[in-house]
C-alpha cells in the first residue's frame, strides 16, 4: 500500500482509538473484562476528552478548516451518548460542549496558521521566479 | 418531553445539517463515489442523522486530505 494511502486511515484510526479510550469503561462492563476494570475510566471524562484534540489539530494541519470542522463535529457526535445517557455528574452536555468549542477554534487556528505558511510559501517561490 | 431533551434534539439537527452540507457539497463536486450512484448516499446522508454523515464519511476518508 503507498504512503498517500496510508494517510487516509490515519485520522479515522486515531477517532477510533479516541473513542475506544472514552467509553472503555463501559466497554468493560459490556465484554467483562474484569481484570482490566479501573477507576480511572469511571470518573469525570473531562481527561479522557482531551484526548480527542489529536485528531481534531491533525484534521486541522492536513485538511484545513473543513477538516478540522468536520473532525470536531465527529467528536462532538462521539460524545453525545456519555452526555445524553451515560454521564451521572452535573451538566455533562455543557461541559462537552465547552469543551467542543475550544477544541474547535484551535483546529480552526491550525489551519488557518498553515494556510498562512503555505501563502509565505508561494510568494517566496514567485519571488525567486522574478 | 422536558425542555432539556428539546435542546438536545435541536443540537443533534443543528450537528446533522452542518455535517450533511458538508458531505452533500463533497459528494456534488466529486466524480467518482463508492457504488458508482450518487443518489443513494443523497439519501443515506439526508435521512440517517449524523451517521449517514459519518457513514458517507467512512467511506470517502480522501476528501479529508486535499493535498
Amino acid at each position: 500500500m503507498k504512503r498517500e494511502n496510508l494517510k487516509l486511515f490515519i485520522l479515522p484510526l486515531l477517532l477510533v482509538v479516541c473513542t475506544l479510550f472514552y467509553y472503555f469503561g463501559e466497554l468493560v462492563d459490556w465484554a467483562a473484562w474484569d481484570s482490566l476494570r479501573n477507576n480511572f475510566f469511571y470518573g469525570i471524562h473531562d481527561v479522557h476528552r482531551l484526548l480527542f484534540l489529536a485528531p481534531i489539530v491533525y484534521a486541522g494541519y492536513t485538511a484545513r478548516i473543513k477538516g478540522a470542522v468536520i473532525i470536531t463535529l465527529v467528536s462532538f457526535i462521539i460524545f453525545l451518548p456519555r452526555a445524553f445517557f451515560i454521564s451521572p455528574y452535573p451538566d455533562p452536555l455543557l461541559r462537552m460542549i465547552i469543551f467542543i468549542l475550544f477544541a474547535g477554534i484551535i483546529g480552526y487556528l491550525v489551519a488557518r496558521l498553515r494556510n498562512e505558511k503555505d501563502k509565505y510559501r508561494e510568494l517566496e517561490e514567485t519571488k525567486k521566479k522574478q | 418531553m422536558t425542555l432539556e431533551w428539546i435542546i438536545r434534539i435541536i443540537l443533534f439537527g443543528i450537528v446533522h445539517w452542518i455535517l450533511a452540507g458538508f458531505m452533500l457539497n463533497d459528494i456534488t463536486t466529486r466524480e467518482k463515489v463508492f457504488g458508482r450512484r450518487k443518489a443513494p448516499w443523497v439519501i443515506v446522508i439526508i435521512i440517517i442523522p449524523c451517521f449517514g454523515s459519518l457513514l458517507y464519511l467512512a467511506f470517502h476518508p480522501g476528501m479529508l486530505h486535499p493535498d
